[in-house]
């Protein structure tokens, strides 16, 4: 009895001494994680947050830079990370609505120059979404995760790109039609849009035996009726983007993630602790991280069981913008937002802030180095993926390795010492 | 001494306490049925993934249709309603054990520790005499027993007292008591909790807890078989799953663990708790000088196999002589709860070995994520799914194959290290129960010495 009543007695004399000594509910901790953002002006329509280079680039990141200590708390992370990705996701709302102008006025005279502003129009919006594309949780995720409504694959469905499936709706004209807005996600999007602005050939990219060939339609429309019909389609792909970008940035805002999101582990219905957004933001990250080693870097390189050829330029994502590697890139800058920080150059408050606070600033450090590599690896492949799947195989899977060294840290170490767990997953005891 | 023991096991005691555990047990048995239908986790877990890793040795056990699936829970849901109640028990309570086997059964990432109990104490409960008073059954058969063996009691409380007991002993070891991990990692996730998290972010905090799990799990049982310090254990008892039920997600864990607990009460405990409530004198039933339904030597040789089994069952890792945290062998059915954060990272490389030819094969494409994040950490699995890879490419007429895996783990937060020999040419391993020679050893590597968030550091 004297034991439990001593043990009872320490036990609530050391609660109440860590309540009161903690009274600020949420914990404020000192870690390094850097300086605001730069070039961060307020542009019409971003709520005063733009990203530096126009969310284009590595911002000449450097992993071994000092960086300014900043106070690390999860719910400043939590708000941090919701605040980048959206203000991402209006970025692209932007880029969308100067696409849809310029892929328009192309529409309407079918000009080289209003091709090339298209084209532009297009790479900006792309290198906007592949950064986004680090960010796949809330809104944006699939119907199964928490907050989740589907709409990234309205706005990018890779891997779910068919060109034949645009070809097949070249021919049928279903742009054209009420319809098209709730057709196959894998002929609209960003991904469709490339073929359509990039692509001037006259074949298509179906099989022999496909019916567009079998029946002959796709030889019935006169080669000179497909840039009309190309840049009509395009035009019907880039007005449907408006609508679906605007719809993600209003499922933050208006449909109240943001708020969902701000307020985890406090009044959230749909995270119960901070720790549980965090998962959440976490679980987002891994989708991108597979698709550069997979689809984007192993599929092209060929001999897959997606593509036996070798190498197998079809499986490129963005083979006729020729950005297939600008697409990593950004994906990788994308990550680098959400883990390091929103910053471009990998500052601001970040999960490598997390790790610092709790006593791992080598690990922090690791993150960076690993980051560095796998963006230095990503950036000066040369020559850009499209050629080196060819010619210099090895430069791509020497990306494929930096990046999957830090993946590995990510799966491992990173997630086992913050505790990241998956999102929904089972109960357990025995881990 | 076998008389002495046959005369102790059927010594007559108060069928009270059985009554009243069968119906706790199949309550909470029908409200975990109605669990899994209510959160989706019949389709998550057992219908949609397109492979099921199987235990050893029961590889044969089909996935059922999506129909059976769903059927299967209701009508499990309804079979320990009827245990709760006590009707048509004889018939209900066995069903229900083989039927709970069935679903443990069906896929191993699946497993917990508190359904494999679950499972050990319905097949127990199947057995007893349990519906013999307070149940629909004595109802309608207008008959009831007053008493019970006494080895019925004394096998339960066995069963439950080794449970808690090595979960005790899987604590004794330097992660758990040196560097307060896992609870270290786990609670720095914490310390934004209301009221106790400020708690958690005391240095001292995790390892002073791991501690007192450690004391809790490998003592209670004394204390609960101490008639002084029965009522404060049980108090300790409640508060301490109360605790880990809040701070974990340990689903019914924590509940079946309070139920099972009361096996530590005199068998009389239900009739005195009623009269308590009732507010009148506690009427026990006259003993009887012979109970109804004496344990024959069979009886008494089933539980004495059983008791030895789950004595031996647990301790099986020391033949293996590595760290059975790292290398698994020994890890389930041995009762080691929540004594491990482990995470992995797998790759499958395939080689077609008449071509040369090679694939790199993510599990994503064969398991969901639940099953892969499973997966990652259990050797004995990623041996499983490389077998599966490989029958998959030899049915396509890729075969034959090599299958070699890049699996990484970390444990307790540890660095990554090789989980498995990236040499080993797994479609040529086969597991079993001898030492996996193809498991890579544990590399000892250092715990990171992990520090809580909080207020009070400055830059």
């Amino acid at each position: 009895m004297k034991k439990y009543g001593l043990f009872a007695l320490i036990s609530i004399a050391t609660l109440v001494w860590a309540c009161e000594k903690n009274s600020p509910r949420e914990p404020v901790f000192t870690g390094t994680g850097g300086t605001p953002a730069t070039g961060m002006g307020a542009a019409p329509g971003t709520g005063g947050f733009t990203f530096d280079g126009g969310g284009l680039g590595d911002g000449g990141f450097d992993p071994d830079a000092p960086v300014t200590p900043v106070q690390f708390s999860k719910a400043a992370l939590i708000k941090a990370t919701g605040d980048c990705a959206l203000g991402l996701y209006k970025q692209f709302a932007l880029d969308a609505g100067r696409l849809q102008a310029a892929v328009a006025a192309y529409a309407a005279t079918l000009s080289p120059e209003d091709l090339a502003a298209a084209q532009t129009a297009w790479r900006l919006a792309m290198a906007t979404w592949q950064q986004a594309e680090a960010f796949l949780f809330g809104p944006a995720a699939g119907s199964a995760e928490l907050g989740g409504q589907g709409l990234r694959d309205q706005i990018y469905a890779f891997p779910s790109v068919s060109r034949c499936q645009v070809d097949i709706q070249l021919v049928n004209q279903l742009y054209a039609k009420p319809e098209f807005g709730n057709s196959f996600i894998n002929a609209r999007g960003l991904g469709a849009l490339e073929y359509l602005l990039f692509y001037a050939g006259t074949t298509n990219a179906c099989a022999v035996s496909s019916e567009i060939n079998v029946k002959g339609t796709w030889a019935a429309v006169p080669a000179a009726e497909l840039p009309r019909r190309r840049a009509d389609y395009a035009a019907a792909v880039a007005a449907a983007l408006v609508p679906r970008s605007q719809a993600l940035v209003n499922a933050w805002e208006g449909g109240g993630f943001k708020n969902q999101l701000e307020a985890a582990g406090k009044s959230s219905q749909l995270f119960t602790t901070d720790q549980a957004a965090l998962n959440a933001i976490f679980a987002g990250v891994l989708p991108v991280d597979h698709a550069i080693r997979h689809e984007k870097t192993l599929d092209p390189l060929g001999g897959t069981e997606n593509c036996a050829q070798t190498p197998c330029p079809g499986a490129l994502e963005s083979p006729y913008a020729r950005e297939s590697t600008a697409n990593i890139v950004n994906n990788l800058v994308g990550l680098k937002r959400v883990l390091l920080g929103c910053d471009a150059n990998g500052e601001g408050i970040g999960f490598d802030d997390w790790l610092i606070s709790v006593g791992q600033a080598d690990l922090a450090q690791q993150l960076r180095g690993l980051f560095g590599n796998a963006v230095g690896a990503a950036t000066t492949l040369a020559p850009p993926l499209e050629d080196a799947i060819t010619t210099a195989p090895g430069n791509v899977v020497a990306v494929r390795t930096a990046v999957g060294a830090l993946t590995t840290f990510l799966k491992t170490q990173f997630r086992s010492l913050l505790n990241l767990d998956l999102p929904m997953s089972v109960e357990g005891d025995n881990d | 001494m076998l008389a002495r023991l046959r005369e102790a096991v059927n010594r007559p005691v108060d069928v009270a306490w059985l009554a009243a555990f069968r119906f706790l047990f199949g309550l909470i048995m029908s409200v975990s049925m109605f669990r899994f239908i209510a959160y989706g986790w019949i389709d998550q877990f057992f219908v949609k993934p397109t492979f099921h890793f199987k235990y050893w040795g029961f590889a044969w056990v089909p996935a059922p249709s999506h129909t059976v699936a769903h059927a299967l829970f209701w009508v499990m849901a309804l079979l320990a309603a009827c245990v709760c109640v006590g009707a048509w028990f004889r018939v209900a309570a066995p069903l229900f054990a083989v039927g709970f086997a069935y679903i443990q059964l069906i896929d191993a990432t699946t497993y917990l520790n508190h359904y494999y109990l679950a499972l050990l104490l319905s097949a127990l409960l199947a057995l007893s005499p349990a519906h013999r008073a307070w149940s629909v059954d004595a109802w309608r058969r207008k008959r009831a027993l007053t008493h019970v063996p006494a080895g019925w009691l004394w096998l339960l409380r066995v069963q439950v007292g080794i449970v808690y007991t090595y979960a005790g002993l899987a604590k004794a070891q330097s992660d758990w008591l040196l560097e307060g991990q896992p609870l270290r990692i786990w609670l720095s996730s914490l310390t934004t909790l209301p009221v106790l998290g400020p708690l958690f972010a005391w240095d001292p905090a995790a390892l002073l807890m791991s501690w007192a799990g450690f004391l809790f799990d490998a003592t209670i049982v004394v204390w609960m078989s101490w008639r002084r310090t029965r009522p404060f254990a049980y108090a300790i008892i409640i508060v301490f799953h109360i605790l880990t039920r809040v701070l974990f997600p340990i689903g019914m864990f924590p509940v079946i663990m309070v139920l099972s607990a009361l096996v530590f009460f005199p068998p009389s405990w239900p009739r005195e708790l009623w009269a308590r409530v009732r507010r009148r004198a506690s009427s026990s039933p006259p003993m009887p000088a012979m109970v109804d339904r004496t344990w024959s030597p069979a009886v008494l040789a089933f539980a004495s196999v059983f008791v030895v089994f789950q004595l031996l069952m647990p301790l099986r890792h020391w033949l293996y002589r590595g760290n059975v945290l790292w290398d698994e062998q020994g890890m389930r059915f041995s009762w080691r709860v929540m004594v491990r954060e482990k995470n992995g990272s797998v790759t499958y490389l395939v080689k077609q070995t008449s071509t040369g030819r090679q694939w790199e094969v993510s599990p994503g494409r064969y398991l969901n994520r639940i099953q892969e994040n499973e997966m990652a950490g259990q050797p004995d699995l990623i041996l499983q799914l490389a077998h599966h890879i490989e029958r998959d490419f030899v049915a396509r007429g890729l075969g034959p194959v090599q299958v070699k895996v890049e699996a990484l783990a970390s444990l307790n937060g540890r660095p990554a290290a090789y989980l498995i020999d990236p040499n080993v040419n797994l479609a040529q391993t086969h597991d079993g129960i001898a030492k996996a020679a193809w498991i890579a050893p544990d590399p000892h590597l250092p715990v990171p010495r992990l520090r809580a968030i909080s207020a009070a550091r400055a830059p």
